[in-house]
């Protein structure tokens, strides 16, 4: 727990680290900034059958093929993605994703004082995705472990097994 | 010839000197394999003896003296039996191959970056580099003798110059070269292009130019400096056997193969370019249908307009696309000319006699399918050679000549390329077939008794089968055809079989000529548009009462008397089955099919094949995704994967 809290190493010269906002499912999770290349509105989706179950499928980025994931299943939060009005586009593992998200609100910069680790509260498959909380004014955000969240499929084929023990 | 001493190995030196040398290596054995059948034409030995000699002087300008050394024995024993000093016999031709054998070793070594040691000729084993006879003669001059036949004509020669590292300005140097041979001679050919000489940083070129005698050329360069003459070599005229016509092919494809230089990279990268351009004609068409339907008065300008600047666009990729498709394509050759050592080989430990012939050596292959063509159709050969062609007496005793013939021959097909394999062997037993089928159980008694022929021989190609009794050396341990057919499946092509006993087999491959673009039938099922390759795409038809059966109930489509298995499309992708399914399209390879519901029929398009990326990996059902003209995603449908583990009911 503590390693993945100390994970947060990239910050600018004040100890601060700027975090794209955004909402699933009323909450609210935070992403590194230079991770976010940018966000669309949420065109169809196309669903890929027997693909792995947290990919909603694919969409069209400018001719290129993007695999879009749904958190929602990931975390087991339940709820629709077809719900979602927007994607991030980010960079993964140096390969780019989407990720459904109900909105987007801001920009902001917290200092790395206001992060800690995830509370002993917080238990299920998504301890091992979550990078730090964040105490913010408008209240907590879920700052992401991208590259553990979603991982090339070969990576992720040997990890579904781990969540099967888990849960 | 002296070596500068600035002069440092390049990884592009490194590069050519390899590939160079392949071509002497195949010159070399495609010679060798020729004097074994009895053919000793002077010009062959003469390719013989040059391609040593070139290969010698290669390697020892990449500092190879172990290769060199090796070469210079080659030499000397195909110096002597250019002169006539030597019989062919075939210990000699065994000597020649082992020493083949042993300088592709070296090679490989040289290739992986290790300095290759020279092949161990310790007392107890035969010497690998084979010996000239003992009192040797000085060896003939280098340069080629003009045949006196050719004599009074000019004849052509492939010309190979080469600049002084130290020189700075090789372009000026190679243009002076070009003008003075000019004054001497009549070049057909030049590499690089005057035209484009200007850009020229390299350190080589080569010529085809018609001279009355060789030395013409260093008569000519005498008073240019920086530049040398690295060989001339002669292009027969009057090829009058075969073989010296395909070293003549060889020559000349080397001088080609030199101007074609791509790195794959960039071309996949083109291939990328050329794909976003055909998605925007179809998407510039797709517009154009849409703005049609409007009927708008004011949009008739703009109507034209758009019309015209498609059509060009249309006429723009279409070209290109074809442009890159001939960059990606490779002689055939290339995956061909490793075969005739290797059935001679096999037929050699099989106590057989067979002879290859090829055809068709230059039809054109996207070179990521040759890649993938080579184990399949090394596999159908060994079969020939191991199942199909008879020992020799046999062969005698049911009037055939007792050199059995196996012939390879590529031909195009409207975007497939066809491959035969025809052995003029014994044929196929389809009774020896079934009843080796049932012992393995790969056929339950039952289905041997409804068996049709055609269906028997195909039976060869199911999982778990080999006609030979025991596992031999030649057929491999275990991989069957099955592998063949699987191999091809990938590639989105198909193999089939013909057969005739006493009369010999004929395995037919149809291979898709590349892999990157196909042409694909685009259905609608639920809300997801799937595209189905076109090549797999048997029919497509109605559904109705004429043609629904149903069997312990499971829905089958009728056709023609034959029936075949009836699944929703989506259904088996583990979708929900939507309503009101109206259409089956019957896809299948071999004597596999199966038809698939679905919804709607949206056409028949280009599309250009993408795959999901590091993240979905290969998902199972799917061979990629592909965008469409209005931007939608259609997933591509992997046809094996509906076929797999259906038989013909």
């Amino acid at each position: 727990m503590s390693a993945s809290g100390s994970e947060v190493t990239r910050m600018d010269d004040d100890g601060e680290l700027q975090v794209v906002l955004f909402e699933i499912e009323g909450v609210t999770y935070g992403v590194e900034v230079e991770r976010v290349l940018e966000i669309i509105r949420r065109p169809e989706v196309s669903r890929v059958p027997a693909a792995l179950d947290y990919v909603e499928g694919v969409i069209n980025l400018r001719g290129n093929v993007l695999p879009v994931f749904d958190l929602r299943r990931r975390f087991r939060l339940g709820g629709d993605p077809a719900r979602a009005s927007h994607i991030v586009v980010l960079r993964v593992h140096d390969a780019l994703a989407g990720v459904s998200v109900d909105g987007v609100s801001q920009v902001v910069r917290i200092p790395i004082g206001r992060i800690e680790p995830p509370p002993p509260g917080i238990a299920g498959p998504q301890l091992r995705y979550i990078e730090g909380i964040a105490k913010l004014e408008a209240g907590l955000c879920v700052l992401l472990d991208l590259d553990r969240a979603f991982q090339p499929a070969e990576l992720a084929l040997g990890e579904g097994g781990g969540d099967r023990d888990a849960g | 010839m002296p070596v500068d001493s600035g002069w440092t190995l390049t990884e592009d030196d490194r590069q050519l000197f390899i590939t160079e040398a392949d071509e002497m290596v195949q010159a070399l054995e495609e010679g060798a394999l020729a004097l074994e059948r009895g053919n000793q034409s002077p010009e062959m030995l003469q390719a013989m003896f040059r391609a040593a000699h070139t290969l010698k002087g290669n390697s020892g300008l990449v500092g190879e003296a172990g290769i060199a050394e090796h070469m210079h024995k080659m030499e000397a024993v195909l110096d002597e039996l250019r002169a006539g000093r030597i019989a062919v016999t075939p210990a000699l031709v065994q000597q020649l191959l082992s020493g083949i054998d042993a300088l592709r070793d070296m090679l490989a070594q040289f290739a992986q970056g290790q300095s290759p040691s020279p092949p161990v000729q310790s007392p107890e084993q035969p010497q690998a580099a084979p010996q000239a006879p003992a009192p040797s003669k000085p060896a003939a001059p280098v340069a080629p003798a003009a045949p006196a036949a050719s004599a009074a004509c000019l004849s052509r020669y492939l010309v190979e110059l080469s600049v002084d590292a130290a020189c700075p300005m090789p372009a000026v140097r190679v243009f002076q070269a070009y003008q003075a041979i000019s004054r001497r001679g009549q070049i057909e050919r030049q590499d690089p292009p005057q035209e484009s000489l200007a850009q020229f940083e390299g350190r080589s070129a080569t010529l085809v130019v018609r001279l009355e005698r060789p030395d013409d050329v260093q008569a000519a360069l005498s008073g240019v400096d920086e530049i040398r003459v690295e060989s001339v070599r002669e292009q027969s005229m009057a090829a009058a056997s075969a073989a010296s016509q395909a070293q003549a092919n060889e020559v000349e494809r080397e001088a080609l193969a030199q101007t074609v230089r791509v790195r794959v990279d960039l071309l996949d990268h083109l291939m990328n370019l050329v794909g976003e351009l055909v998605l925007d004609r179809t998407k510039v068409a797709d517009l154009i249908s849409r703005l049609e339907r409007a009927k708008d008065e004011q949009g008739e300008e703009l109507r034209q307009e758009l019309s015209r600047s498609s059509l060009h666009l249309g006429r723009v990729t279409l070209d290109l696309q074809e442009t890159i498709m001939k960059a990606r394509m490779l002689p055939i050759d290339h995956l061909f000319r490793r075969f005739p050592r290797l059935v001679r080989d096999l037929a050699q430990r099989s106590g057989k006699r067979a002879r290859l012939e090829i055809y068709g050596q230059d039809t054109e292959l996207d070179r990521m399918v040759m890649d993938e063509l080579g184990d399949p159709l090394t596999h159908i050969l060994r079969n020939a050679v191991d199942h199909g062609i008879e020992p020799p007496a046999e062969r005698l005793a049911a009037g055939k000549p007792e050199e059995g013939r196996i012939l390879l021959r590529a031909s195009t097909e409207e975007g497939y390329v066809v491959v035969d394999v025809a052995d003029d062997g014994d044929g196929i037993d389809a009774e020896a077939v079934k009843r080796i089928a049932l012992k393995r159980g790969v056929l339950t008694p039952e289905q041997a008794e409804r068996m049709s022929m055609h269906e028997a021989e195909e039976l060869i190609f199911a999982p778990g089968f080999s006609t030979s009794e025991e596992v031999t050396e030649i057929s491999g341990r275990g991989v069957g055809l099955d592998a063949v057919r699987a191999s091809l499946e990938r590639l989105s092509g198909v193999v089939d079989v013909a057969t005739e006993r006493g009369k010999g087999t004929t395995f037919r491959l149809r291979i898709p000529l590349t892999l990157a673009i196909m042409r694909a039938l685009l259905v609608r099922t639920g809300t997801a548009v799937y595209a189905l390759p076109l090549g797999a795409v048997r029919q497509i038809v109605r559904l109705g009462p004429g043609n629904l059966r149903s069997a312990h109930g499971r829905p089958l489509l009728a056709d023609r008397g034959e029936m075949i298995a009836l699944h929703s499309l989506a259904g088996l992708y583990g979708e929900p089955v939507p309503d009101g399914e109206q259409f089956a399209v019957v896809v299948g390879t071999g004597d596999r099919q199966i038809a698939l519901k679905v919804g709607a029929l949206l056409g028949e398009q280009e599309i250009v094949l993408k795959s999901f990326g590091d993240f979905l990996g290969a998902v199972p059902g799917f061979t990629g995704a592909t965008i469409l003209g209005n931007g939608e995603l259609a997933l591509v449908a992997d046809i094996r994967y509906f076929l797999r583990g259906r038989e013909a009911p």
